[in-house]
């Protein structure tokens, strides 16, 4: 189990992990989800060890990810931006990795190599973004890693290459219990595959549950009245965000709705629907709610 | 699950990391290889195209193209050692390659230590091989040989870990070499400055800058320094320090900043250091075009003010400057004034305790408080039944009294603190070719007082007392030693008429008749000075060997030593 408890991490006067306390049982996919410089990448980086903790830290079997062989030899992180040597290859990557890795599984690398349509004896730094992913993916599922970390892996991929993307994780998981953290800002693709989702803002995780929780827990309704009514109509019900034009009612409620909707009747709606949110819509709400202006921005 | 070879054992995984560096430097190793292979090929047809200057010319020529082989085999082996150490080690300077290599289950000191290692051994391997091949090509297999070759080693391997521990300290690229140009610059500016301010004020205090000290943090030289215990030394606390600070190294230093500030501020304070100094001789130089006024140099303080003038401002204006280049900005500037002016509080100090000699130490003493006076050249020692001959009390009044009209010769005035520069400009580094003239005062009341004097900065006392035959009879071994225990003396003739390089015709005596040429020399030596040793068509190499098993050559002219180690008679 991958537990980061109080995680802190400073560069100078900023403050960009601020004590985390979360935990990403064994077979999951937690998706990090969060505002630009939220800290998802330092927060990576820490998991993988790249980053020595300020205080607290993560910990895998209870065991500090920071210089430790046994953690980081279960863990395999895959940046933003990938780097590689001007002579690497896949070939040759992989001659490195099979050396250091102790749960190399050669005959993995072989079967990625031709799932995947990649050259492995081209330079990697030649391929295109995407392909230069596609070439991280294999090398990193061949490492048979327990804790899969990914930051923005998504970008760049094409709609099939992303399809099989999942596919892999999502076979890695289910077949072998690995863990994976992905932090991306394509919530569409979280959506699909993620099922715990942690929400980041200013280095602290605002918000921390299973997506299916996530997306009970907040409701979009459009609720329309035949008589004027005040704006303050809504009293009582835990409305997180609300606009109207005219007696037609756009409400953001936060709750079950076995709570708020008999309430919602007791008003007499002329007319009363539940709209499904989206995953960037609960985002949007979420980082609202704690003062990041989006509709401003956007 | 096919399990390939994975190891967890640091010593086996840093073998695995090591051949990986050499696999991504084949492209910078090979041109090192092919540059090596140029340079050889191209001194062996200008060795044997030496055969066309005659037998002795030729082995001269050839000689010294072997010496150039050596020398341009070693250069390139440093310089290829430096590009194979900062390509391995980049991954501490480029976030992306950070995130790449610290996040592989691999110990830090490992991956480091096996990317120093692969950059010496790349560097050094090829290197060696040439330089042995050389030397067996040349025939010239001898201690001094393998001393060269394992100087050679040291050298690469001094480059490499101290560059190695300046990547410790540093978070760019670009700063880990600015500061490596400024250790092997400015370093040894800034000492052999600060070594020339006292010999400047106090006549007598040195023979001038000492070369050892002066370059003890120049790495690039530390093939010719020919101290090979020191650079070892050296080395091992590099090695130690990087061993030491890369534990706590963090990664997110790579490209921002540094990781240890203490270089960045020590070389900041040298560079400025240096440049000040430097403007503060210009600024005092200025006062010495006024020389047409007669109290151009008469008024001390004023001499002071003005070298210290100058040495504020161009101090203040080097670590400015330095310090934009590091900070890329002027982010933390005033702060960082604190270390220097505690540097120029420290040097100011330095420069008035000399300046102002506050405790008499360049003072001449009077005849009567002198009980003996001594005379060595380059402090060589010759024991014969445990006395040391080239050492020798002289309790005379008269001999005390030359002595001290010969340093009042050189400084013609009460005190030594002179004008300020007056023993600057013509302060050489010290040298082993220079007969330095030593004098030892043993006081009446038990205390010394020592002094030396380069021929080149006192030359007015050189001429008028080197040559005295006072000062040749008490400190020129050839005649402080009996001639009894010479044992051999070697005549040189040179016929600078007949070929590009001179023909040269050996003499060797032995037994009475180097006894009797020795006396020869003497008389020579006597009648036209100590400068027959200098511009002339003979050379000598007189050997004394004592019954204690002391061994003392006077050996004069570099042809001498160059045939001399060719062993031709």
């Amino acid at each position: 189990m991958l537990e980061i408890k109080n995680a802190t991490k400073r560069f100078g006067d900023i403050k960009a992990l601020d004590g985390l306390d979360f935990t990403v049982p064994e077979g999951t996919v937690f998706g990090l989800v969060g505002s630009n410089g939220a800290g998802k990448s330092t927060l990576l980086r820490l998991i993988s060890g790249i980053y020595a903790p300020d205080e607290g830290g993560a910990y895998i079997d209870e065991e500090l990810t920071y210089e430790s062989i046994n953690a980081k030899s279960e863990l395999f992180f895959i940046p933003d931006f990938p780097y590689y040597y001007g002579s690497s290859t896949l070939n040759n990557t992989a001659d490195l990795l099979r050396m250091v890795y102790r749960d190399w599984d050669e005959d993995y690398f072989e079967k990625l190599c031709s799932t995947f349509p990649i050259n492995r004896k081209q330079r990697i730094i030649n391929m295109s973004k995407g392909m230069q992913r596609q070439a991280s993916l294999i090398l990193a599922l061949s490492t048979r890693p327990k804790y899969l970390l990914l930051d923005e892996i998504f970008d760049g991929l094409d709609p099939v290459v992303r399809a099989l993307v999942k596919r892999l994780i999502v076979e890695n998981v289910t077949d072998r219990d690995m863990a994976v953290v992905i932090a991306s800002h394509n919530l569409r693709e979280l959506e699909d595959i993620c099922d715990h989702i942690g929400l980041m803002h200013k280095g602290k995780i605002i918000l921390q549950r299973e997506l299916d929780e996530i997306k009970c827990d907040i409701h979009k309704v459009q609720v329309a009245f035949s008589q004027p009514v005040g704006d303050d109509i809504f009293a009582g019900i835990n409305v997180i965000k609300q606009s109207r034009q005219g007696n037609l009612f756009s409400i953001t409620v936060r709750g079950a709705e076995e709570d708020y909707l008999p309430k919602l009747r007791a008003l007499e709606p002329a007319f009363m629907e539940n709209l499904p949110l989206t995953l960037e819509e609960v985002f949007i709400e979420e980082m609202e709610g704690v003062g990041y202006d989006a509709n401003n921005i956007l | 699950m096919t399990r390939t070879t994975y190891y967890d054992n640091s010593l086996k995984q840093g073998a695995v990391l090591f051949r990986w560096n050499l696999r991504r430097n084949v492209i910078s190793f090979s041109v090192y290889l092919a540059l090596l292979a140029f340079f050889v090929l191209i001194n062996l047809a200008l060795t044997l195209s030496t055969k066309l200057f005659g037998e002795v010319a030729g082995t001269m020529l050839g000689f010294s193209l072997t010496e150039m082989l050596v020398g341009e085999t070693v250069a390139l082996g440093v310089i290829f050692s430096l590009i194979f150490s900062l390509c391995n080690l980049s991954y501490m300077h480029k976030k992306r390659e950070t995130d790449l290599i610290a996040s592989m289950p691999v110990n830090r000191r490992t991956m480091f230590f096996s990317a120093e290692i692969s950059a010496i051994i790349m560097a050094a391997v090829p290197m060696l091989l040439v330089l042995l091949g050389v030397n067996i090509l040349a025939e010239n297999i001898n201690s001094n040989t393998y001393m060269g070759t394992l100087n050679a080693f040291i050298s690469v391997a001094v480059n490499v870990l101290f560059f190695g521990l300046l990547s410790v300290c540093c978070g760019k690229t670009s700063d880990k070499i600015i500061t490596f140009l400024f250790v092997n610059g400015g370093v040894p500016v800034s000492l052999f400055l600060l070594q020339l301010i006292p010999i400047a004020y106090i006549r007598g205090f040195g023979a001038g800058a000492n070369e050892k000290l002066t370059l003890c943090f120049t790495t690039l030289n530390a093939y010719r320094s020919d101290m090979p215990i020191y650079w070892t030394l050296f080395a091992i606390v590099c090695g130690a320090l990087s061993f030491a600070l890369i534990k706590r190294r963090r990664s997110e230093c790579a490209e921002v900043g540094f990781a240890y500030k203490l270089p960045m501020v020590a070389i900041k304070l040298i560079v400025s250091l240096a440049v000040g100094m430097i403007t503060g001789f210009i600024l005092y130089i200025s006062g010495f075009f006024s020389l047409f006024s007669p109290d151009a140099h008469s008024d001390g303080i004023a001499d002071y003010v003005r070298f210290l003038a100058g040495m504020l401002i161009g101090s203040f204006l080097a670590y400015f400057v330095v310090g934009l280049i590091y900070a890329r900005g002027f982010k933390g500037f005033a702060k960082s004034l604190i270390p220097y002016g505690a540097m120029i509080i420290c040097f100011t100090a330095y420069f008035l305790f000399f300046a102002l000699d506050p405790l008499g130490t360049s003072r001449i003493p009077e005849a009567s408080e002198v009980k003996s006076v001594s005379f060595t050249q380059n402090n060589r020692d010759f024991r014969v039944g445990g006395k040391n001959l080239t050492k020798r009390e002289l309790t005379d009044k008269a001999s005390i009294e030359k002595a001290l009209d010969a340093e009042f010769s050189a400084v013609s005035e009460r005190s030594l603190i002179s004008a300020f520069g007056y023993g600057f400009g013509t302060s050489v580094l010290d040298s082993e070719e220079e007969p330095n003239i030593f004098i030892r005062y043993n006081m009446n009341d038990g205390g010394t007082i020592e002094r030396v004097y380069t021929s080149l900065s006192d030359w007015s006392m050189s001429v008028e007392f080197r040559d005295s035959e006072f000062y040749i009879r008490n400190s020129m071994p050839i005649f402080m030693i009996d001639s009894k225990y010479c044992t051999e003396v070697k005549v040189t003739e040179y016929d600078y008429e007949t070929a590009v390089v001179p023909k040269t015709k050996n003499r060797i005596y032995k037994g009475e008749k180097a006894v009797s040429a020795l006396e020869k020399i003497r008389d020579k030596v006597l009648t036209d000075g100590q400068d027959i040793f200098y511009y002339t068509d003979k050379s000598y190499e007189i050997t004394f060997v004592s019954p204690d098993g002391d061994k003392l050559t006077e050996k004069k002219g570099s042809v001498t030593e160059i045939l001399a180690s060719l062993q031709i008679t």
